[in-house]
């Protein structure tokens, strides 16, 4: 039973995490949140179908398939959020400190929403779509085996409600701080977010030998072991791994770069308004 | 937070879920934990079993070239009561390494390495429990194994019976919560109910016996601000009624007195004829501006009572009958009785402003038409002529105050002020009625139509 | 420019180093045990691991010391790089049956 909360929890956390990290950023915009429809569906849909062609999909490639589609579906959901990252700098310098929601009339992200609920239906539905493959392919191995079904559902509800409980408690946290506070809070989220994304693929490369790995930089595992709770909860948040090797850190650092110039510029041409409002 | 009900379910069945959860999670590894020493207590219990009994054969074993194969233990699958006992195998090995006994599923190789403790060892296809003790007077080692699926699943059995009600309770919780906050939310609802059921001209202060006290405070404000209100519309209206009396009687006079002059000086210059037409023009402007505060939705206190539109219209058209007798208009009327809920006095000014409208713009010898019928749940009032019309794009201008149509070109010869639609408008509002000016069926001219909600149990009752 | 420079070091420097044969061991999965539980494999080379599942249900093979992990469908098999590894033990286990499927990389010189 454990195994399957542990399981089901890894999966369900990191993915109530976005989903909420991305319903509290559209209340701060003053967004309705009808996209989680077709994001959900997404995410549903394609992990069935995952789940579905599993073995095909093992097969292709010379037995490198799932490896190339979890590559590629980390890719895109990193690019979705690089683009989320983009639209929202602005704001972690322009964005009020007291007011909770901003009204979408006056803010800068007006003519972005398109792109902003597009990147955010992509990022959430193929989240879903490869965490939610596992726990189908997981699940469905205990239809064979009823004695051990009852201990693996009652394992899975488990890992889900607590799941989603921490993802409603962090929505009402984010929801009860201010519209700039947050932006701060989710870009520096989205960051760490992006850079263990970006790990994962050097990971599915290595593993099909695409790359090939030097000893890992440092081994972190006697301070905190990715397989406890502290651990495992740092994985869903950054990303954590307790021996990453040369290449992750390089793809980690790719893909964060994005969101560091996003910073620096939205700074400037914040320091260079300022200086000329002041003369 | 749009709803605080959502709210508050929302947060606290994700709140009980975790601190459950969490509950059940540190219930079962604790339980788990217990279920292994329980386990491993029992293997140590076969030990002191096999130490009694086998050591006093230990010389025979040793001499044999062969180790002795113990068959199965056989399990009291018959008597159902008594559980079915996990697989338990051992090993008997001698101080030197050799195998002297073992029960049959146990491989002839001597399982692990021969260190006090328990291990994991894998073989015959499972993974097993072994736990490698030393036999009391140093004359050999016993290796005991019990299967580790089976003890797992023996023990998480157990343990799921009360966890997994925990997991069942979640939906249970959740919707009790919710019912029970319905309940402890009604009274919000049932205040924003009858805030919402009150006429507009309801001022009584909120009814505060079984409030609880967070709303007592909200009903204090608001009885608070009602009083005010109340007295504010009260000098409102008596400041209205004095003010029209008080510029009504000096017109007044000032009528009669240029009257009086007219007769005196004769023949009596131009400039006291226009001064009587000033008087009248300006006796015209105040009962305007009155009646438009009168029906200004602010100030509007009267209650609406059932209205016989149709009557309504015929007594205008009759009490009008000299203004159209001047310009020999001819008026038709056509309608079946109409029902309104209403005011009978604005309903009135309504019709008489539309009606006058109709006389002042139409030119001698032309044609009125005035209808009230109803069509489904509607009652409409209909004022058709064939003067000049409102041109298309001057339409939603003439309900504005002090509007006139082709500015102060006005030729009609009759007082004006550019009042009389805006009244009209707002008589209309407080109706919640519509108006709509389009062409008339003339060749020219206007049709003004205005749509009412019909008074359905006065049709009824009829 | 750095990061074109770094795509094009990874990108050209890949292909061969994937090409290179690399020495194969076998491990199977039977009633959710792993065969050999213990694996000697040479240390500082990379490895090609072929890990055949002969249940019938799905198994997910997950190592963090070796940072692998990867489903197995039941009756299939898949094929993980691993290492060049430093000499030492590494654990690996079956994510859906961590019970029982448990097992060991051992890296020797």
């Amino acid at each position: 039973m454990v195994d399957a909360i542990l399981l089901i929890l890894r999966e369900v956390l990191e993915a109530a995490l976005i989903i909420t990290m991305l319903l509290a950023m559209s209340r701060k915009l003053s967004i309705s949140f009808n996209w989680i429809v077709p994001a959900l569906v997404l995410g549903v849909l394609s992990s069935w179908l995952l789940a579905h062609y599993a073995y095909a999909i093992a097969d292709a490639l010379d037995g490198t398939g799932q490896e190339w589609i979890n590559a590629l579906l980390y890719l895109s959901v990193i690019l979705s959020f690089i683009i989320i990252g983009l639209i929202i700098a602005p704001l972690l310098f322009s964005a009020s400190l007291q007011e909770k929601y901003l009204s979408f009339t006056d803010n800068s992200i007006k003519p972005h929403k398109t792109l902003l609920l597009v990147c955010s239906i992509f990022a959430v539905g193929l989240s879903l779509a490869r965490e939610v493959a596992e726990i189908w392919i997981y699940l469905g191995g205990f239809l064979h085996q009823q004695d051990l079904l009852q201990s693996a559902l009652t394992g899975g509800a488990i890992g889900l409600g607590i799941g989603m409980s921490l993802g409603v408690i962090t929505y009402y946290l984010l929801v009860f701080i201010s519209v700039r506070r947050f932006f701060i809070v989710l870009f520096v989220f989205l960051i760490f977010l992006c850079g263990g994304l970006s790990m994962q693929i050097a990971r599915q490369l290595l593993q099909i030998g695409m790359l090939t790995s030097a000893t890992p930089l440092w081994d972190s595992s006697t301070i905190v072991n990715e397989h406890s709770w502290l651990g495992e909860l740092l994985y869903a948040l950054i990303g954590y791994d307790s021996s990453p090797n040369a290449i992750q850190v390089i793809f980690y650092w790719i893909a964060i770069i994005p969101f560091l110039v996003a910073l620096a510029w939205n700074w400037h041409r914040r320091n260079q308004a300022s200086s000329t409002t002041s003369i | 937070m749009k709803s605080i009900r959502v709210f508050l379910v929302v947060l606290l069945v994700a709140i009980v879920t975790l601190a459950n959860f969490a509950a059940a999670v540190r219930g079962y590894l604790g339980s788990m934990d217990e279920a292994e020493r329980l386990f491993n207590k029992r293997l140590l219990q076969q030990v002191d079993l096999l130490d009694y009994l086998l050591p006093a054969r230990y010389q025979e074993y040793l001499q044999r070239p062969a180790p002795e194969i113990f068959p199965a233990l056989q399990k009291s699958e018959q008597s159902g009561s008594s559980p079915q006992i996990a697989d338990l195998q051992f090993q008997w090995v001698s101080s030197d390494g050799k195998l002297l006994a073992r029960s049959a599923a146990m491989p002839d190789e001597i399982i692990t390495d021969l260190k006090t403790g328990y291990q994991f060892v894998n073989f015959n296809h499972y993974r097993w429990h072994v736990l490698v003790a030393a036999a009391a007077n140093n004359s050999g080692w016993y290796l005991l194994a019990e299967r580790d699926d089976q003890r797992y699943r023996l023990a998480e059995s157990m343990i799921l019976q009360a966890v997994s009600p925990m997991v069942i309770a979640i939906p249970l919780i959740g919707f009790v919560i919710w019912w029970v906050l319905g309940i402890g939310l009604k009274p919000i609802t049932t205040l924003a109910k009858e805030f919402h059921a009150r006429e507009a001209t309801d001022l009584r202060p909120i009814e505060q016996q079984d409030m609880p006290n967070e709303l007592i405070q909200l009903a204090q404000s608001a009885n608070e601000l009602l009083r005010r209100l109340e007295s504010s519309f009260i000098r409102e209206q008596r400041f209205s009624a004095d003010a029209a009396h008080e510029l009504r009687t000096p017109i007044a006079a000032l009528n009669i007195h240029c009257e009086n002059l007219l007769h005196e000086i004769n023949p009596a210059p131009e400039s006291a004829y226009n001064l009587q037409q000033g008087i009248k023009r300006m006796r015209y402007l105040v009962e305007q501006i009155l009646l438009l505060n009168k029906t200004s939705p602010d100030h509007f206190m009267s209650q609406f009572m059932p209205v016989n539109l149709t009557a309504l219209t015929k007594q205008v058209a009759v009490s009008a009958s000299e203004a159209l007798g001047e310009k020999s208009l001819n008026i038709e009327f056509e309608g079946n009785e109409c029902w309104v809920e209403g005011d009978t006095a604005a309903l009135e000014t309504l019709i008489n402003n539309l009606l006058g409208n109709a006389i002042k713009y139409t030119p001698p010898n032309g044609q009125i038409i005035l209808h009230t019928w109803l069509r489904d749940d509607e009652v409409i009032l209909e004022v058709m002529d064939n003067g000049p019309g409102i041109p298309m794009e001057q339409r939603n201008r003439v309900f504005d105050r002090f509007y006139r149509l082709h500015g102060d070109r006005h030729d009609s010869g009759t007082p004006g002020c550019g009042l009389g639609l805006s009244i009209v408008k707002q008589v209309v509002d407080l109706h919640q009625a519509h108006i709509r000016l389009t062409d008339s069926s003339f060749p020219s001219g206007l049709l003004v139509v205005v749509t009412f909600a019909a008074n359905k149990k006065r049709e009824n009752n009829l | 420019m750095r990061i074109s420079t770094l795509l094009l070091i990874l990108l050209g420097i890949s292909p061969p180093l994937y090409a290179m044969a690399a020495p194969e061991f076998t491990i199977e999965i039977r009633d959710h045990l792993f065969f050999p539980s213990t694996l000697v494999v040479p240390a500082n080379t990379k490895v090609k691991l072929i890990i055949i599942n002969k249940d019938s249900t799905p198994e997910e093979f997950e190592s963090y010391e070796l940072n692998r992990e990867k489903v197995i469908m039941g009756g299939a098999k898949a094929v993980i790089f691993i290492g060049p590894l430093k000499p030492g033990d590494y654990p690996f286990f079956g994510e859906f049956n961590p019970k029982t499927a448990q097992g060991l990389i051992r890296a020797q010189h």
